[in-house]
């Protein structure tokens, strides 16, 4: 490692603070944007889901009436 | 032969749903590439990269600033490519592409001006400096930000399709800007640390990290993007006899 200590990397000689920021902002940005992405793709994927199930259930009532008439 | 074995592939790329077949494995491949190769960038650029003899410590903020900017512009000039296509060819998938590239051009253009800022700090002595980079940066900010909010105002599909489509391939005039703009202005920005035709002006002990980091966040902008479009194509097709064949597999799983 180029820095004799944790600490010494934790301070970044006098630059700590914004070299933690910038990173720290990186590292939310690329996350926020992971989960966002994420989260749109199941949720439409459990949308889906959903209406195939409902869809399939309207099919199995619609025959069990057919079979009493 | 040739030519029409191109045309076809030509109109497989525009078919929603073969995209949607072959974009399945690259989404995964992606998706670890950027896992790896940014935190291997990252330990790589804080940790074991030396520090600048000018700049100290501060200069590592480079390792997110150059791969955030370099982003910022691509995901744009992918924007602008995807709305020409889009217009000419009236390709559905292009719309699809501009959706999915717009939220994260957005943050990642944000990240860059945030970074800079940052970095500016500490270099330059000022948060903020009215200088020709990052003004034009800026203005990319804000040529996000109009498509957006535009895609969000117009409800027809169609329209919003077009209009979007234009003023993305409209606004990639600024893209030289951005380029250009160190050697056109009297800058305090600093020249481009990268290029892919002449020698990075660093060792490579400090370069190769960059370009670790460079390729992790394209990864990354690949991953994303491709979640978005294949999200966005679901959405599209609900109806879709290969839609609802591809819920059931995935139900089965």
């Amino acid at each position: 490692m180029y820095f004799d200590s944790f600490g010494d990397l934790l301070q970044m000689g006098k630059h700590g603070f914004y070299v933690w920021t910038a990173y720290g902002a990186t590292g939310l940005v690329l996350l926020i944007s992971w989960l966002s992405a994420r989260g749109a793709f199941v949720k439409t994927a459990q949308r889906l889901q959903q209406q195939a199930e409902l869809a399939q259930r309207g099919d199995q009532s619609a025959q069990h009436r057919g079979d009493h008439t | 032969m040739l030519s029409a074995s191109l045309k076809r592939l030509w109109h497989k790329l525009g078919s929603p749903r073969w995209f949607f077949a072959l974009t399945e494995s690259w989404v995964k491949v992606a998706g670890w590439s950027a896992l790896v190769l940014l935190v291997w960038g990252t330990i790589w650029g804080l940790g074991f990269a030396p520090a600048d003899y000018q700049q100290g410590n501060s200069f590592r903020i480079m390792y997110v600033h150059v791969p955030a900017a370099m982003l910022a512009q691509s995901l744009y000039i992918g924007m602008g490519v995807a709305g020409f296509i889009g217009l000419v060819w009236r390709m559905k998938l292009t719309d699809v592409a501009i959706s999915a590239c717009l939220p994260l051009g957005m943050v990642i253009t944000a990240l860059a001006l945030f970074s800079g800022s940052v970095w500016g700090r500490p270099t330059w002595g000022s948060w903020w400096e009215w200088d020709g980079r990052t003004v034009s940066t800026l203005v990319l900010f804000f040529l996000y930000v109009g498509i957006y909010a535009l895609r969000e105002a117009i409800a027809d599909q169609e329209l919003r399709a077009r209009a979007s489509a234009l003023i993305a391939m409209v606004g990639t005039i600024n893209i030289p800007i951005i380029k250009y703009s160190v050697e056109w202005w009297n800058t305090l920005h600093q020249p481009a640390s990268f290029g892919l035709t002449q020698k990075p002006a660093m060792p490579s002990e400090m370069w190769l990290p960059l370009l670790v980091m460079v390729l992790g966040f394209y990864a990354f902008a690949g991953f994303i993007v491709l979640v978005r479009m294949r999200t966005e194509i679901l959405n599209r097709e609900m109806g879709a006899r290969w839609v609802r064949d591809w819920v059931q597999v995935r139900s089965e799983r």
